[in-house]
């Protein structure tokens, strides 16, 4: 009886320690899922909200890399949040570019704990072509840093669609003379597209954004080149998969639209 | 089917009570200095994921399972962290406020100690980066030459020689990943050299103190240059460099999945042409060319410890005609330069960031003058380890010993007369020296408040030949005005040994001590995203400096004081603003107890006065701009002026004649009591950057020295019989440079 007893007991406190506690993994996908909805809606609160999750989570010592990572993911973001929206002041701005030297800061740990994170290469390179677009004469220091952190993630994971998005996106704004162009920024496009489709993520914490993105940017640069049917495709397919993303419903489409008339 | 309901129950039932009996709730509100909310502040239990994010009024609210005693810390970015304890109670509401305090200074990103200058690429705080020193017109892509922009570096002629605040050259240490490079000048001559001997593109990083340094630092009275060498690559690419009067190669290359990395840099120097190009091509037998090399590896073997090897070679030789009133001869100079350093870095338990190198510098001179045929061969082993810690967020630990020994050796003939006359007999030497220094120190940096950090050390050193032990404590304190600027104060005591040569018992001394030195400076600060100024006077005490004497050779009775003010103001950055640049002024007032040469007595005795005057190194006002400015995309112009008064010079009054010889022993008049003309140069230079391939680049430069054709005196040459004074003039009249520079990335 007693043995049952402290059976009954041990189960008890087993089960109650979802309770008490949840998992860090569960943790990390609430923030991936916060961090996802503030992308979503252009929600700075909820962007903001997402950082400072993962940044409580690094107390934990569970996946640092990885919370590393969405770190770095919730600065970039923030950084194009501030920098790009109409409202932002001169201050923000400036918060802007810090928040970019912050995600630097988060990305280069991530790698330095896993050296083989090529989804994390592939922002930090991105984020260095952010520095380069706020100040281009930081072109000549930081390009070659920028294309060698690129490098690094199409090495070690060449079929990753947001190593092949983010890679066409810095095409886009490097000039041809380095290597760049917008013909190319298409092309890369076109095939992260396919490749989003196609991917599988081995993991499910593993960074699962930008699929929508893709074809909101391609459609941008397909209008830039007067492909005004391929453009609206791409828009279209973009808002299949993200009904509410704002940027092509309210900015994007009505601009396509308003261009036809 | 009942047995299973009833497990359930009694599962459902024991989930409630252990679930919900643990749990309690933490509230509150974070504020700033003035009571302002702050949002988006963290609250977190410290080592646990528990917390919650301040809202738009600055509150806050979570629910824990934790219960008893708990830190909870309130951070944000810009702000200082508090953490305040908690006992939290199961059911109970704690409600914990936070004041937060913008972030003034952090200990790990503020220089306490005044004075310092640093070059590199990264990190808060630089005054130079890389590309600037590369960029620097009339540096010749050099760092000492460029750190002499700096205030508080005097302009004792065109060379690479650091002349530190009123001190001499060889007040100045210079050390490469911990290894002392006891010759760090190309061409070396009394006031240094022409160049410096390590490149810039084999540095990472850069520091430069002109005073206050901390208690890492010793056997240096005035100023400290310690450079980082390059580390791991982070990729793959090949240099190549072609000028006028040199050509270079160098590559870096990833091996083995980022566990080894290869740096490999040649250079070979061919002056004939530039000489011959600026119509100096008679002036040299042999015109200055030499060759060197170096090859780093680098393995780091974990994600925190690395090897690296560092190996350095030089080799130079120059061939000059000496046109002097009273010689006309040849001088011939062949120097050779290695060092080799293995150093080692680990951080252990997550903190203590350990380095230790072990490292030789071996140097050989041989030169000619007439009838002076001299060679020198000195070697310096050295074994240091440097232990630094962060123990806390407001204290930082540094401690660390080094064990070095120089040994020195001379030989080969000298005249007994003046090296100026030809026919006088010489007499040969072969002398060896040899001291080793034992040398520790520790140090602590704390923040002792909001405004305030110090930095307290002490540093003991003991040397073989001098039998001495010394003891130096130094002090830094900053004090942090607002977020942009700062008042810092150092005090500190320095000594330097003698060098190994001048103990000898039958032409130095051997009772000689160390030489002593005490600084004090106080300096101002401001510091802005593109803006830097930086005011600082300076007082240095001098104190058993060696001092030249006729009976024992070689005194401890020198003495003298330095003082002076410093200006530095900086713009801008290369590739961050189109127009950069900075200023620098210095006023120094220096004066010594100094021999004056008297001749020889009828006796046959060497006879010198010892007065206390202005010392050779006072050179009153320092003043340079360096402007550079991005005419078009990738075209760049720059330009360098410096002025300088001119340098103290003791005047020859007389001279005996000595009949057995057939030559003249000067007499000095009063010690430094004449001035060489100004100095002023102006140095531009024009550069293009050609992007090409992906990560490919090549620099196109024209570098134009003394633009204006000023023709500056360097010093004074005198007749055999000292009665006919005429100036030497500057190699550098109005001087051309051109190539071009490429790299290839992988």
């Amino acid at each position: 009886m007693i043995r049952k007893i402290l059976f009954v007991c041990w189960l008890g406190i087993l089960l109650s320690l979802p309770a008490q506690a949840q998992s860090p993994d569960s943790l990390i996908a609430q923030g991936k899922r916060m961090l996802a909805l503030g992308v979503e809606r252009w929600d700075v609160d909820a962007m903001q909200n997402a950082r400072l999750h993962f940044e409580r989570l690094l107390e934990s010592k569970h996946r640092q890399a990885l919370l590393h990572y969405y770190l770095g993911y919730s600065y970039q973001q923030l950084n194009i949040f501030f920098r790009y929206n109409p409202a932002s002041t001169k201050a923000d701005k400036e918060m802007a570019e810090k928040f970019v030297d912050a995600g630097i800061q988060h990305l280069e740990k991530a790698v330095q704990l896993d050296k083989k994170f090529a989804e994390a290469y592939a922002l930090l390179g991105s984020m260095y072509g952010e520095k380069i677009g706020a100040n281009p004469l930081l072109g000549m220091t930081l390009g070659p840093k920028s294309g060698m952190y690129m490098d690094k993630a199409r090495e070690l994971s060449p079929e990753n669609p947001r190593v092949v998005y983010l890679d066409a996106i810095g095409k886009n704004f490097t000039p041809p003379m380095f290597g760049g162009g917008k013909d190319k920024a298409v092309s890369g496009l076109y095939h992260a597209t396919e490749l989003f489709s196609k991917w599988q993520s081995p993991d499910p914490l593993a960074p699962d954004w930008g699929h929508a993105e893709c074809y909101a940017w391609l459609g941008n640069l397909l209008a830039e080149q007067k492909k005004m049917a391929e453009a609206r495709t791409a828009f279209e397919k973009s808002l299949a998969l993200r009904p509410d993303y704002g940027w092509v419903k309210y900015e994007m489409l009505p601009k396509l639209d308003a261009a036809a008339k | 089917m009942k047995k299973n309901v009833a497990i359930f129950f009694i599962l459902a039932v024991a989930r409630q009570i252990f679930g919900q009996t643990e749990s309690s709730h933490v509230s509150g509100r974070v504020v700033d200095a003035n009571g302002q909310p702050l949002t988006y502040a963290n609250v977190q239990i410290i080592g646990f994921s528990q917390g919650d994010a301040t809202n738009a009024d600055g509150d806050y609210y979570f629910t824990t399972t934790l219960n008893g005693v708990h830190k909870l810390r309130a951070s944000m970015l810009g702000f200082e962290s508090v953490e305040r304890t908690v006992r939290l109670r199961p059911g109970d509401t704690t409600r914990v406020d936070f004041i937060l305090q913008e972030t003034l200074i952090t200990l790990q990103e503020a220089t306490v100690t005044a004075s310092a200058f640093t070059a590199n690429d990264d990190g808060k705080g630089v005054t130079l980066r890389r590309m600037e020193v590369v960029t620097t017109p009339g540096a010749a892509a050099d760092i000492f030459l460029t750190i002499k922009t700096f205030p508080g570096l005097s302009m004792m002629d065109e060379g690479s020689g650091l002349f530190v605040r009123g001190g001499d050259v060889t007040e100045t240490v210079t050390l490469l990943d911990q290894a002392t490079v006891a010759h760090p000048y190309k061409y070396e001559s009394p006031t240094g050299g022409v160049f410096g001997t390590i490149s810039p593109f084999l540095v990472k990083g850069t520091f430069f103190s002109s005073g206050g340094f901390s208690a890492r630092y010793g056997n240096a009275l005035s100023g400290v240059l310690a450079l980082e060498s390059e580390g791991m690559p982070e990729q793959t690419n090949l240099n190549l460099n072609l000028g006028l009067a040199a050509v270079s190669l160098g590559a870096n290359a990833v091996v083995a999945h980022d566990k080894l990395g290869v740096r490999f840099s040649g250079n070979q120097s061919f002056t004939d042409v530039m000489f011959r190009l600026n119509g100096r091509h008679d002036e040299f037998t042999q015109t200055p060319s030499g060759k060197d090399g170096n090859l780093s590896l680098i393995i780091p073997y974990s994600n925190t410890g690395q090897f690296k090897l560092f190996n350095f070679l030089a080799s130079n030789r120059i061939g000059v005609h000496v046109d002097l009133p009273s010689l006309r001869a040849v001088y011939t100079g062949d120097e050779r330069n290695a060092l080799h350093n293995l150093q080692w870095s680990e951080v252990l338990a997550n903190r203590w960031l350990i380095k230790s190198s072990l490292s030789l510098n071996r140097y050989r001179n041989k030169s000619e003058l007439g009838n002076l045929n001299f060679r020198q061969e000195d070697a310096t082993y050295k074994w240091r380890t440097d232990v630094e810690a962060r123990l806390s967020r407001r204290w930082q630990i540094r401690f660390g010993g080094e064990v070095e020994e120089a040994a020195n050796r001379f030989n080969g003939r000298t005249p007994r007369g003046s090296v100026m006359d030809p026919n006088a007999p010489t007499y040969a030497f072969d002398e060896k020296f040899s001291a080793r220094r034992f040398g520790g120190y520790s140090e602590i940096e704390t923040q002792i408040s909001r405004r305030v950090l110090i930095s307290l050390g002490l540093r003991a050193d003991h040397h073989t030949l001098a039998a001495q032990t010394v003891s130096d404590p130094r002090l830094s304190l900053r004090y942090e005005l607002s977020k942009t600027a700062n008042l810092r104060v150092s005090w500190g005591i320095y000594h330097q040994f003698p060098q190994p040569f001048e103990f000898n018992a039958v032409s130095g001394n051997p009772g000689l001590k160390a030489q002593h030195a005490q600084h004090l400076i106080v300096g101002y600060e401001f510091n802005r995203e593109t803006t830097q100024v930086r005011i600082e006077g300076y007082h240095k005490n001098y104190r058993r400096l060696v001092l030249s004497d006729a009976v024992q050779n070689f005194t401890n009775h020198g003495a003298g004081e330095a003082s002076g003010v410093d200006f530095f103001v900086k713009y801008g950055g290369f590739l961050k603003t189109p127009i950069h640049g900075w200023a620098s002024y210095s006023f120094l007032q220096s004066r010594r107890l100094q021999a004056r040469d008297l001749g020889f007595s009828p006796t046959g005795e060497r006879l010198y006065f010892f007065e206390k005057a202005r010392s050779g190194f006072d050179i009153t006002h320092n003043f340079t701009i360096v402007a550079k400015l991005q005419i078009f995309p990738f075209l760049n112009v720059g330009c360098t002026y410096r002025y300088a008064t001119g340098r103290p010079i003791t005047p020859i009054v007389g001279a005996i004649k000595d009949d057995e010889f057939e030559f003249f022993t000067p007499i000095e008049g009063p010690v430094n009591s004449e001035r060489l003309p100004n100095f002023q140069r102006l140095d531009a230079n024009l550069s293009y950057y050609h992007p090409y391939g992906r990560n490919n680049f090549a620099v196109f430069y024209l570098s134009v020295a003394n633009l204006l054709d000023r023709d500056n005196v360097l010093d004074y040459d005198y007749s055999l019989d000292y009665s006919v004074r005429t100036p030497r003039r500057s190699n550098y009249r109005r001087f051309i440079y051109f190539g071009v520079t490429t790299t290839l990335a992988k």
